[in-house]
């Protein structure tokens, strides 16, 4: 039987939280942690090579999301409820875990941030329910994305980020009250965080006897002990802080790691400390460390690229990374190699092995294309740009100096539909647009053309205010002080990440169903206005009844051009909007006084998730199916080969917008048979302007295989969007629009 | 201008030649292979396609078709080919993409503005385009003019031929072909002419004189299972690659039935000897029959 949950954590969590309820944001946030740090730390498994595996509590505090509005101070009502009745729990402790839910229910900060909503925002975005409810927009609950200056980290070490913090108090200058000192706390629990480790682990291994684990704790210990009083000296110790430190900050994506772990690395096999195979076993362990951390949509790890102090070293980690990427079998961390024109063209090799083996990683990024897109989107010097870092989904920010959490989606497919509706939804059956005309009254496509882009900029305007009170009610409740500290220039300014301390407070906007909105209205032009084969309102009847009764009607709307096939019609039309709703997006940033609000293309199953709530569409899609992935044609839409999806991929320009994503699949034939062919493919696509790939290398017949003998195909990996899955995990229609992409 | 008969034109080809390339798939040939898995490259006309496995026996095609190509016989559809005046109402009518009209008319620049959509992919692989079908040959004056176009944007060009022309055709795009890809089908004059409809003395002159004339050649040899891949085949493609050491290598093709749909599709008669896929005991008795040391590469692609 296991052991009963004792909500001892959450208990004392929330009784700390409450006696602090009036003090300051740092010094409560710092009270807080210390509890909840405290009982969260768990012994390592067998065969790891560092400490650090956590336990998240089922109340607590994190930058970022433990589940659909848990952030901030969270709390996981529904687990805690189905964890009471899992167990006997006496009447007593019932009233006591009841109450502290309903503590949290008003007090948590994302009911916090839904309640200081004014009445427009909460009459256009009813719902939080994204993945179970129609609707044109939806907030999201997070802060999301951040990468930590770990360099920094492993440079100073505790000491000297503590020494660096108290210049700072003692140079008198003017600072948020609280912060700095509950920074010096936040050390102070890494440093507990450590000793209990040592005394832990020595306790484990004095009954040890396995002689290799017993090694592998010895090391263990030896580099936490050390990391008590000096910097890391050792890639061993350097990885061991940069794990603890990730874990405590609840920092999931990790940034340049061949720039801040490259030189320990290089320095023990110079020096003959560890050998090469050591060093892998170490990478090896980190990389399943990170696996089962679970972040499903993070865990990014950045190598290559231009901008790396020692490239040397960086590339020879870059090496070792993709090799573990390779033998430790598993969809974390999403490592992506940034490759530019005069790049050591060993670690390009190397990836095209890693991807032949149906890894799904390492995810291309294109630095020719990338910096001068991130300089002039972001509005950074190009030695700025050089430090962009792809996190989460795909989305850029510059390493440890901006943030750009995207806490929002749009689906502008539903913006179409409601538009044609004059603002009525057909699935909810309720008025959720503006209505903007009947289709009787366009008498022009441009009218209607017009109508959709005032629906779209309607909702994006109060997707950017959300964004903005995002940030504000956040750095109202906290300080969020482990990210505070290895995010640049907040000890100089003595002021927390989201209270002025962070220089580029940015944010980005997630959308969806670019392909399908272009298309369709690609053919109500074509099929109404033009040819006048058939009237708007007649079209939309057909949509309705999911052509039923239509069959003609829908071949008619997808034999006309798509996006994907190098038609210049359609990719004019995808262009045409996609610069309609990246500069919308861009222009709201002064508006809500942020540094930048972009515009991302990426995907996680969104598309499938919010497909099932849009009804049929013009382009010939059928109601409830789902909507395009990333930047990419709708599934098996793209029918004129990989050279002309290529060519359509490379003309929506890249400089408006913080990231957009391309899924590419292909077959192992043409993938190793034609391997040389598949990489003057991919080098054409890079100098032609492209900027990302994530390429799976799968066979069709071995999907429909894992759909119906899914035991035998856990070794089965797809790229869903902008994370990695086991295929035989995804849902049924996820699995069958990824079996719809064409393969090339 | 002239104009082409094209049945169609596939980007992204790794098949056809070195590199990533265009295929242009010519319609027409004078070669009837029984095994061919191309019929539509047959006829030198544009043809009616049905795809009988499509049809819901909705019977738009009837009711719009004005020259009674299509009729209602016993609840279902039924396509007299014959009849066809390919005038496409009835591929606009299926809701079903049952029908369709295979070849279409092109013009030399209207074939180079799709070719050049794709000249960086061809640079970074060293590819280009091939000129494929049916038999290009039989279209030698649109060939011509398209080779020359194609050679004007400094492009790589391959012909695959079956080398059944007049042997005047190949002096007229000597000039504009870089790489033939010249099959070589059965052994035997008479057993050509029953594998293929035509003897083979006209292609092993054409051979001879693309080689004398120092083009390019790679032969390609289909082996299909049980019709031409007997001993003394496979070992007439040796001698032939003893005899021409200048060919720049010998590809021996397994056979797929992936084809055998169309030939009823298009209202041809499917060939009773329709063969079955190579077997990878097939490969294996072909590997060890054309191990043989010689200077020319023989790969079994």
């Amino acid at each position: 039987m296991t052991e009963r949950y004792n909500f001892r954590r959450e208990l004392q969590f929330t009784s700390t939280y409450q006696t602090l309820i009036g003090a300051l944001p740092a010094e409560r946030e710092l009270a807080c942690l210390k509890v909840q740090m405290s009982g969260s730390f768990v012994a390592p498994k067998i065969e790891d090579h560092f400490a650090g595996r956590y336990d998240r509590p089922l109340v607590g505090f994190s930058i970022d999301e433990w589940g659909q509005k848990a952030f901030g101070y969270y709390h996981l009502a529904e687990v805690m409820r189905a964890t009471m009745t899992s167990s006997h729990y006496s009447d007593e402790e019932k009233r006591d875990i009841e109450a502290m839910i309903d503590f949290w229910e008003q007090e948590n900060t994302s009911a916090k941030l839904r309640a200081s909503y004014s009445t427009e925002l909460k009459k256009f975005l009813p719902s939080d329910n994204w993945m179970g409810e129609p609707g044109i927009a939806f907030p999201l609950y997070r802060l999301t994305g951040g990468n930590l200056n770990y360099e920094q980290l492993l440079q100073l070490g505790i000491g000297g980020l503590e020494n660096l913090i108290k210049a700072r108090i003692q140079s008198g200058d003017e600072h948020e009250p609280a912060f700095l000192e509950a920074m010096l706390g936040a050390l102070q629990i890494l440093r507990d965080t450590i000793t209990a480790y040592i005394g832990s682990l020595s306790v484990i291994r004095e009954s040890l006897v396995d002689p290799e684990r017993s090694k592998r704790l010895r090391i263990i210990i030896k580099s936490l002990k050390a990391l008590l009083t000096s910097a890391p000296s050792s890639f061993h110790e350097a990885i061991q802080l940069f794990w603890l430190y990730s874990l405590l900050a609840d920092n999931r994506n990790y940034g340049r790691m061949d720039v801040y772990l490259g030189d320990f690395l290089h320095e023990d096999l110079s020096s003959g400390v560890i050998s090469e195979i050591e060093a892998q076993e170490m990478l090896n362990s980190l990389w399943k460390l990170m696996a089962d951390r679970e972040t499903r949509v993070h865990g990014r790890i950045i190598i290559g690229g231009k901008g790396r102090k020692d490239e040397a070293n960086a590339d020879h980690f870059a090496l070792l990374a993709m090799e573990a990427t390779r033998v430790v079998l598993a969809i974390e961390p999403q490592l992506s190699l940034r490759i530019y024109d005069g790049m050591n063209q060993k670690l390009l090799e190397k990836a095209y092995d890693v991807l032949s083996e149906g890894r799904t990683f390492p995810i291309l990024y294109n630095d020719d294309a990338n910096i001068p897109s991130v300089q002039k989107a972001f509005g950074f010097s190009e030695l700025e740009a050089e430090q962009y870092t792809p996190y989460g989904c795909g989305e850029y920010i510059l390493d440890h100096q901006s943030f750009g959490t995207p806490s929002g989606v749009i689906n502008l497919l539903k913006a179409l539909e409601i538009t044609l509706h004059n603002g009525f939804d057909p699935v909810s059956k309720r008025n959720m647009g503006l209505p903007l005309g009947a289709a009787n009254t366009f008498t022009s496509f441009e009218e209607l053309l017009s109508a959709y882009k005032r629906q779209v900029e309607h909702h994006v305007r109060l997707m950017a205010q959300q964004e903005a009170m995002e940030y504000s009610v956040a750095g109202q409740a906290a300080s969020f002080l482990f990210t505070s500290l290895l995010y640049d220039n907040c000890i100089e300014r003595g002021k927390s990440i989201f209270n002025d301390g962070i220089r580029y407070l940015g944010g980005t906007l997630e959308t969806y169903g670019n392909t399908n909105a272009a298309d369709s209205l690609l053919a109500i032009r074509q099929l109404v206005f033009e040819d006048k084969q058939v009237s708007l309102e007649e079209l939309i009847q057909a949509l309705d009844s999911d052509f039923e009764g239509h069959a003609l009607l829908r071949k008619q709307l997808q034999d006309l051009p798509k996006y994907g096939n190098d038609i210049e019609v359609a990719d004019r039309m995808y262009d045409e909007l996609h610069h309609h709703v990246c500069e919308y997006v861009a222009d709201q940033a002064k508006e809500v006084d942020l540094h930048s609000y972009l515009v991302v293309i990426i995907n996680n199953s969104a598309n499938t998730l919010m497909g099932r709530w849009t009804s049929a569409s013009a382009d010939g899609r059928r109601s409830g199916t789902s909507m395009n992935n990333g930047n990419a044609p709708s599934s098996g839409n793209d029918k004129e080969g990989a050279t002309a999806l290529l060519n359509s991929l490379v003309k929506p320009a890249h400089s408006i917008h913080a990231g957009a994503v391309q899924n590419m699949k292909f077959s192992r034939d043409t993938f190793i048979h034609h391997r040389a062919k598949v990489v003057a493919l991919l080098d054409s696509y890079f100098k032609n302007g492209g900027a990302q790939a994530m390429i799976t290398v799968v066979d069709r017949d071995e999907l429909e295989k894992a759909m119906d003998n899914p035991e035998a195909y856990s070794h089965v990996f797809v790229r869903v969007g902008g994370f990695s899955a086991r295929f035989i995990e995804l849902d049924h229609d996820v699995q069958l629009e990824i079996l719809n992409r064409t393969l090339y | 201008m002239l104009q082409g008969l094209i049945s169609d034109i596939h980007r992204f080809s790794l098949e056809d030649g070195p590199g990533i390339r265009t295929t242009i798939f010519m319609k027409g040939c004078p070669l009837s292979c029984v095994w061919c898995h191309n019929p539509e490259t047959h006829s030198t006309q544009p043809q009616l396609r049905f795809r009988q496995a499509q049809c819901q026996d909705c019977l738009e095609c009837v009711k719009v078709c004005p020259s009674g190509a299509h009729a209602h016989v016993e609840q279902h559809h039924f396509a007299a080919f014959d009849a066809c005046d390919l005038n496409g109402a009835c591929v606009s009518a299926c809701p079903n993409r049952a029908l369709s009209i295979v070849g279409k008319y092109w013009s030399a620049p209207d074939i180079i503005q799709v070719i050049l959509k794709d000249r960086s992919y061809y640079e970074s692989s060293s590819g280009g385009v091939t000129l494929s079908g049916g038999e290009p040959l039989m279209q030698i004056h649109f060939i011509r003019e398209l080779l020359e176009a194609i050679k004007g944007e400094n492009i790589h060009t391959c012909l695959d031929t079956s080398g059944h022309a007049p042997t005047e055709h190949l002096d007229q795009i000597m000039d504009f072909v870089d790489l033939y890809y010249f099959d070589y089908k059965a052994t035997g004059l008479e057993n050509h002419r029953k594998l293929t409809g035509v003897r083979n003395k006209v292609i092993l002159e054409n051979l001879e004189y693309l080689l004398r004339n120092e083009q390019q050649v790679i032969l390609r040899c289909p082996l299909i299972p049980g019709i031409n891949d007997d001993d003394k085949h496979l070992d007439a493609i040796l001698s032939l690659a003893q005899k021409y050491p200048e060919l720049k290598g010998v590809h021996v093709l397994p056979y797929h039935s992936f084809g055998r749909s169309k030939w009823r599709d298009l209202g041809m008669e499917v060939p009773i000897s329709l063969p079955a896929s190579t077997t990878e005991g097939d490969l294996s008795r072909w590997h060890k029959l054309l191990s043989h040391e010689i200077n020319i590469p023989i790969q079994i692609i």
